[in-house]
């Protein structure tokens, strides 16, 4: 419904559901505010916003004041300029004028409303009020209490944006202050420092310190997960001083995790490579970078001739830029003349992909992140979004505060979503998730609830699902996943009945035992849904690292060129050939797993990793040990010293991605900008200009100056990143790489017509009692420290949030070992052991224990064993014992 | 600044949950229901410690935060364990200047809390009241529902002895 109404003599029309403030603002028409915020409901404490409105015998405040029809309403009179006038002096009257040491100096709500109003005094005579500066939740935060302006911001932030509802104005009148009433519950995300208009709440990170109009601003894609939020790097004399946000640009929509806003600092460690590094004999010594350059090509070269191209192999990055990941599998392919090439990005998109491209023909995330905000349900699975992807789960819990989602939690462990926020949390034993789909499907159908007009416009083979399925009975599936009937039949009701239902699956999906069937199984029940191509619906993999998917886009990959096309295509030898000037090989290359399995044969001679620590990063660290034992010569390039990095031989320094230009593919295929915001450090090159040189240096020179150049090469040879421009990519914050008309797949059906059931491979777990190793141990990332390392204290803001790694045990399993909370525990595999303190209680069900990854100091990698393509990489069975 | 007041023993029993679950059951889902259950919890708990805000909280689908925020906001709820008698001290304008703030003053002197504490062995809690409409009997101590005139810091033990 449609209102007219005048605002300041200008007749405006505008829907029934705005506020007087929203529909001033639309038409131009400009209103003073300090407490609102667009990213949050109405607050109405500041009374600077007041407005008249005729027949009305209070001024009102147009914030929280709904539009109605006919009202004349009037926002300048000197009635009004007298109330916002005394209202900012009754705040000057405990907020100090300490403006020249303040964070927010230039920037600041309040001193630019005190300047456009002209308050030179104050003549109110009140008591100023000393707050008691009492500790905040998160020691990355510094809270000033007496700058405070009691606006409510930070608490209405906290608790819309992240739900976590631990700050609240306590007390009341001069005692008023804002309290962290729950600091366990703070995910130290800096949302609350994000909106607050004074200087309050101050980052307590950063040392070097510089005014708004002193900082170079950069925007550019946060290089964490695999979200791609957009932030800018503010720098001052070439030193960061602090990250923040534009409202306006990204998926984030200006919100950050702790990682994105309190993780860059490590850009300054001073652990950074400044210089390349070469072995002589047992040492690395310093060495000029063009000279570390020129001796691996000259390397390269001799070992290519002595042993054939297939003596190498190249380990690229899954958190470096497309650029440099291109330029790498075209040195590699060319140059070299070998398909051995892979990256970790393969340890996930392998199993989706042989999951779901035979099904839907694609195995990719099918919709926008932001379609979360118009799902009903959602049914989040094997995924910390708080601890990995907290934006993710900031954007469920908007759609759960303003939309009513229903949210199904799947996770063996609590985790912050589960307890209070999920309508069902379901709580499968480890490597049963098939069985559970399955019975959720078959729930759905006993019920009637599936899409019938969807199963039969779009699919092939439902019938023969309906079979399937019919051996999954509530009882079966409680019998063996341990999950409630309830619980199960309950998902079912909701999740049959959502009008658009979404299905977020992360890593303990991905990198499980028998993933593929799992995931082909998420396949089925998204389409017996009708929940693909629609909006607010889809199935959404959450990818760990920024570039994951740029990575496998940008053919780091053993079968494929960039973009899918196979290494075995004569067509695509043919046009690479031409580009490239050089021979390709008509022959796959190894896998990853491969690759590392043969180097620790000795049939791998050289390797070249380019901005990976596999070492650390991949499952098997055992295997990675041995196979870089066995090299002839290894090259690392890195920005740090890292573990796999000091067993290289040459180590060339490659830099942050804040000081280079490029693009990352976001996990929902948004392609968006890297852009520098710092000057290389020391000696440092970006990665891409050190394979140019190599290359040029081996008598191939590339001809690329600039990211750009490489970028346009990119969209000419791949077709799912064509008709872009790295122009485009500026002007519009990114583009849609795999795309018809719309960001979302499948609006226009499914490639090849109709998408397919196919129930012949799906594999039930086995049941099997392991005497020897009865715990499933299953391992995941945290945001805190991923690959940041706590030994090293990189990023020591982070550091301090999150110091220490444990294993976390369920108390009735610890009370049979004796193990008791803080113990130190020896976990032991069919591949290696380690010792760590033990956390016990009854967040994880009996019979799993969970440990995270990404601690540099405790090698994870060694209890796993790789030696397939399909790693479970997420899981291994284990014994725990006292140690 | 009163902060959370650590409780004594543990407050959140089975039998204090089911307690709590009665009051909360009478207003579910009617709107503005958490004033009325936290004065009811008050009423049978004496005060509102953080674990039962917490409880109330859960129970009724609102921010533990919030609940907290209402508590600390009216004058009325206390985190605070209360004492046996509260006692009352005017100091509205009348009573103030007639002495009422000498008589606060011993109050917490001779019984060694501040205004809002409870003494250890909870046999009196100490309150002020801006005005209890009874100027001419001004200054004026009310301890639980008695009313005592013309109060004087000398006369304050004889008139606190028979409360036990």
């Amino acid at each position: 419904m449609t209102v007219e109404l005048t605002i300041d003599g200008k007749k405006i029309t505008t829907s029934e559901d705005k506020t007087i403030l929203e529909a001033a603002r639309e038409n131009g028409i400009y209103i003073p505010t300090l407490c609102y915020h667009s990213k949050l409901s109405p607050i109405g404490s500041c009374r600077l916003c007041v407005v008249e409105i005729e027949g009305v015998e209070h001024p009102m405040a147009s914030c929280t004041t709904p539009v109605a029809p006919n009202i004349v309403v009037t926002t300048k009179s000197e009635k009004l300029d007298k109330i916002r006038r005394d209202a900012l002096k009754l705040m000057l009257v405990n907020h100090p004028l300490d403006c020249p040491i303040c964070d927010a100096g230039g920037e600041c709500d309040l001193q630019n409303m005190v300047f456009q109003f002209g308050i030179d005094q104050v003549e109110y005579k009140a008591n100023k009020v000393e707050r008691e500066e009492i500790p905040f939740s998160t020691p990355l935060i510094r809270h000033w209490p007496n700058r405070c302006i009691l606006c409510g911001r930070c608490v209405w932030a906290c608790r819309e944006i992240t739900g976590n509802n631990v700050l609240e104005i306590a007390e009341k009148g001069y005692d008023s202050h804002i309290e962290a009433i729950y600091p366990e519950k703070c995910l130290s995300c800096g949302e609350c420092l994000s909106v607050c208009p004074v200087g309050a709440l101050t980052d307590n990170l950063s040392p070097i310190k510089a005014r708004k109009w002193q900082a170079k601003r950069t925007l550019t894609t946060c290089n964490h997960c695999s979200v791609g939020c957009q932030l800018e790097i503010n720098t001052f004399e070439d030193k960061l001083i602090n990250i923040t946000t534009k409202e306006s640009e990204g998926t984030n929509n200006g919100s950050l995790c702790v990682k994105g806003r309190f993780g860059h600092d490590y850009i300054h460690s001073e652990e950074r490579l400044k210089q390349a590094l070469i072995r002589k004999r047992e040492d690395l010594i310093p060495t000029d970078i063009d000279e570390a350059i020129s001796f691996a090509a000259k390397k390269i070269g001799e070992i290519k001739e002595k042993y054939g191209s297939d003596a190498f192999a190249g380990v690229g990055s899954v958190h470096l830029s497309n650029e440099e990941n291109y330029i790498f599998q075209r040195f590699v392919r060319s140059v070299i003349g070998t398909n051995n090439i892979d990256s970790l990005a393969s340890l996930i998109f392998e199993p989706l992909s042989e999951a779901l491209i035979p099904v839907l023909g694609m195995g990719l995330m099918t919709n926008p992140l932001n379609d979360l905000l118009l799902s009903d349900v959602a049914i989040v699975i094997g995924t910390d979004l708080d601890g990995n992807h907290q934006i993710v789960a900031n954007k469920l819990r908007w759609a759960a505060y303003h939309n009513d989602l229903k949210p199904v939690i799947v996770d063996p462990r609590e985790i912050s979503l589960s307890k209070g926020f999920a309508n069902v949390w379901m709580r499968p034993k480890p490597s049963t998730d098939t069985v559970w789909i399955n019975g959720l499907i078959r729930e759905i159908i006993s019920r009637g609830l599936e899409d019938k007009d969807f199963i039969k416009k779009h699919t092939k083979g439902f019938e023969s699902l309906k079979k399937f399925v019919e051996q999954f009975t509530p009882e079966k599936v409680e019998e063996i996943t341990g999950i409630d009937q309830k619980d199960l039949k309950d998902a079912a009701q909701l999740f049959g009945e959502a009008k658009a239902g979404a299905i977020i699956f992360g890593s303990g999906i991905i990198g499980q035992n028998d993933s593929v069937s799992a995931i082909r199984s998420l396949g089925h029940l998204a389409l017996i849904t009708g929940n693909l191509g629609k909006r607010g619906g889809g199935l959404y993999p959450i990818l760990p690292r920024c570039n994951t998917q740029g990575a496998w886009d940008m053919g780091l990959n053993p079968l494929y060129f960039p973009g899918y096309q196979p290494v075995t295509d004569d067509g695509a030898i043919k046009r690479f050939k031409k580009l490239w000037g050089l021979p390709i090989k008509n022959e796959k290359g190894l896998s990853l797993v491969d690759i590392f399995l043969k180097a620790s044969e000795g049939k791998i001679k050289a390797m070249i990793i380019m901005g990976e620590n596999p070492l650390v990063t991949f499952p098997d660290s055992s295997l990675v040990k041995k196979a870089i034992e066995n090299l002839e010569f290894l090259v690392v390039i890195d920005s740090f010293l890292t573990e796999t990095a000091e067993l290289a031989d040459i180590v060339i320094p490659g830099v942050t991605f804040a000081e280079k230009d490029g693009t990352f593919t976001s996990c929902e295929r948004r392609i968006q900008r890297v852009r520098a915001g710092l000057k290389p450090l020391g000696e440092s090159m970006a990665d891409w200009e050190i394979i140019a040189k190599i290359s040029e240096m081996m008598g191939h020179p590339m001809n690329f100056s600039t990211p750009k150049d490489i970028f346009d090469e990119i969209a000419k040879v791949t077709p799912c990143y064509g008709n872009i421009t790295y122009e485009q990519l500026d002007e519009k914050g990114g583009a849609w790489c795999y795309l018809g008309k719309t960001p979302r797949l499948f609006e226009d059906g499914f490639p090849g017509g109709k998408a397919n059931f196919l129930t012949d491979d799906i594999k039930l777990p086995q049941k099997k009692e392991n005497k020897e190793f009865p715990i499933s141990l299953t391992v995941g990332g945290n945001f805190y420290n991923y690959l940041i390392g706590s030994k090293t204290k990189r990023a020591k803001g982070l550091a301090l949030v999150y110091p220490d790694n444990f294993v976390l045990i369920n108390d009735e399993d610890a009370d049979k070992k004796g193990i008791k909370d803080g113990d130190m525990v020896v976990i032991k595999t069919e591949n290696g052991e380690l010792s760590l303190p033990a956390r016990v209680n009854s967040n994880i069900i009996p019979g799993v224990a969970h440990l995270k990854i990404s601690f540099n100091d405790i090698d994870v990698g060694k209890l796993f064993k790789a030696d397939k393509a399909i790693v479970p990489y997420k899981i291994v069975n284990a014994s725990i014992e006292k140690a | 600044m009163e902060i959370a007041a650590k409780t004594e023993e543990n407050i959140l029993t089975k039998e204090s949950m089911e307690i709590l679950d009665k009051i909360i059951s009478r207003y579910k889902g009617k709107r503005g229901a958490l004033m009325p259950v936290l004065q009811e919890a008050q009423e049978e708990f004496g005060y509102l410690p953080i674990e039962i805000q917490n409880y109330i909280a859960t129970q009724m689908g609102i921010p533990a935060s919030e609940v907290y925020g209402v508590v600390t906001f009216y004058h009325f709820f206390t985190m605070v364990p209360k004492g046996r008698h509260t006692i009352k001290v005017c100091l509205g304008t009348a009573c103030y200047v007639r002495g009422g703030k000498k008589i606060i003053e011993k109050l917490k002197n001779d019984l060694g809390i501040d205004i809002g504490g409870t003494t250890p062995d909870r046999r009196f809690s100490l309150d002020v009241v801006r005005c209890l409409g009874a100027c001419g009997l001004a200054p004026v101590v009310m301890v639980d529902n008695d009313i005592h005139q013309g109060m004087k810091p000398s006369k304050l033990d004889k008139t606190l002895e028979p409360y036990k």
